[in-house]
């Protein structure tokens, strides 16, 4: 029997609605959430300290906003797999997020399905066996 | 564009993406009421508000203010799955708030993008319990829409400076 890797995943947001919501649902797909940050600046930390597989980012936020956070943690760790998980729909915002090295956009109020494939797209493989 | 107009545009965005994500999210529906242009002492506060900037070419305050049946019934609705204790019954109420207006300004955005080339950006969302009146800003004017719903009311204020809202801009009914 093959042991399935379980993907790890950084969760960022300032909503804790929205944190427990994604912890709920990526706990269901069968990913783990190894930590969660209420703003870029404890997103960058975070991710230096635990090397998630992906990283789920709100843009709002307090301190730093999720994009300036994105452009940080792409310009140290070029692989990073982040993903936008966020209310802004304006396509500027879309273009910021994925030129600072984003490389999937989640619109709120999120699906399962949704998270999931933009998940799966980052990771660029199949993750059928929850592996990245 | 004139800014009355802008107001008026950016009103009309926030009613429509507010009852789009009620409807399609908590199966409320919402019906518009009156709506008012006033001074900043005459704005109406209910039991719950949250409150967001938006920066850009809109330079405008967003404020949400819900009575407290409508938030519990929201905070209920947005949760009822998430195994919340007792003790942290305030915190994400207030979070509720938050996410109602953030959702519902991110979404505006799609509509009003076309004002602002640089991006319209929005500050986290304030929360403020059983506040009475929104005291930092002078020599500001109000458009608010109240909004009804079978499970409590709702009042949505564009705060701006004076300058936002000409001297033929009223809306009174």
């Amino acid at each position: 029997m093959v042991k399935l890797a379980m993907l790890r995943v950084l969760v960022v947001d300032d909503s804790p609605i929205v944190v427990r919501k994604l912890k709920s649902l990526l706990n269901t797909i069968g990913y783990k959430v190894i930590k969660t940050a209420e703003n870029g600046k404890e997103a960058i930390e975070a991710y230096k300290e635990y090397k998630p597989d992906v990283v789920t980012m709100d843009i709002t936020m307090p301190e730093m906003d999720g994009i300036e956070a994105t452009q940080a943690i792409i310009s140290e760790f070029p692989d990073a797999r982040i993903v936008m998980v966020t209310s802004h729909g304006q396509e500027r915002m879309v273009l910021d997020a994925l030129k600072g090295g984003a490389r999937g956009y989640v619109l709120k109020p999120f699906q399962q399905q949704q998270v999931y494939e933009a998940i799966q797209k980052a990771c660029k493989k199949p993750v059928e066996l929850n592996f990245c | 564009m004139p800014e009355k107009l802008l107001v008026i545009e950016v009103m009309e965005s926030v009613i429509k993406r507010i009852r789009a994500y009620f409807k399609s999210e908590f199966k409320i529906d919402v019906i518009e009421n009156n709506n008012i242009v006033g001074n900043m002492d005459e704005i109406v506060l209910h039991d719950m508000t949250a409150v967001i900037v938006m920066r850009g070419t809109i330079n405008v305050l967003v404020v949400f203010s819900f009575d407290t049946s409508l938030i519990n019934a929201i905070y209920s609705l947005m949760t009822f799955d998430l195994g919340i204790e007792a003790n942290e019954i305030e915190i994400y109420r207030k979070a509720a708030a938050g996410d109602v207006i953030n959702i519902v300004l991110g979404h505006s955005t799609i509509d009003l993008q076309r004002l602002d080339s640089n991006g319209i950006k929005m500050t986290p969302p304030k929360i403020l319990n059983n506040e009475k009146a929104l005291r930092e800003m002078k020599y500001t004017t109000f458009y608010a829409q109240h909004l009804k719903t079978p499970l409590g009311n709702m009042t949505v204020s564009l705060v701006g400076s004076n300058k936002l809202f000409s001297a033929t801009f009223s809306l009174v009914e």
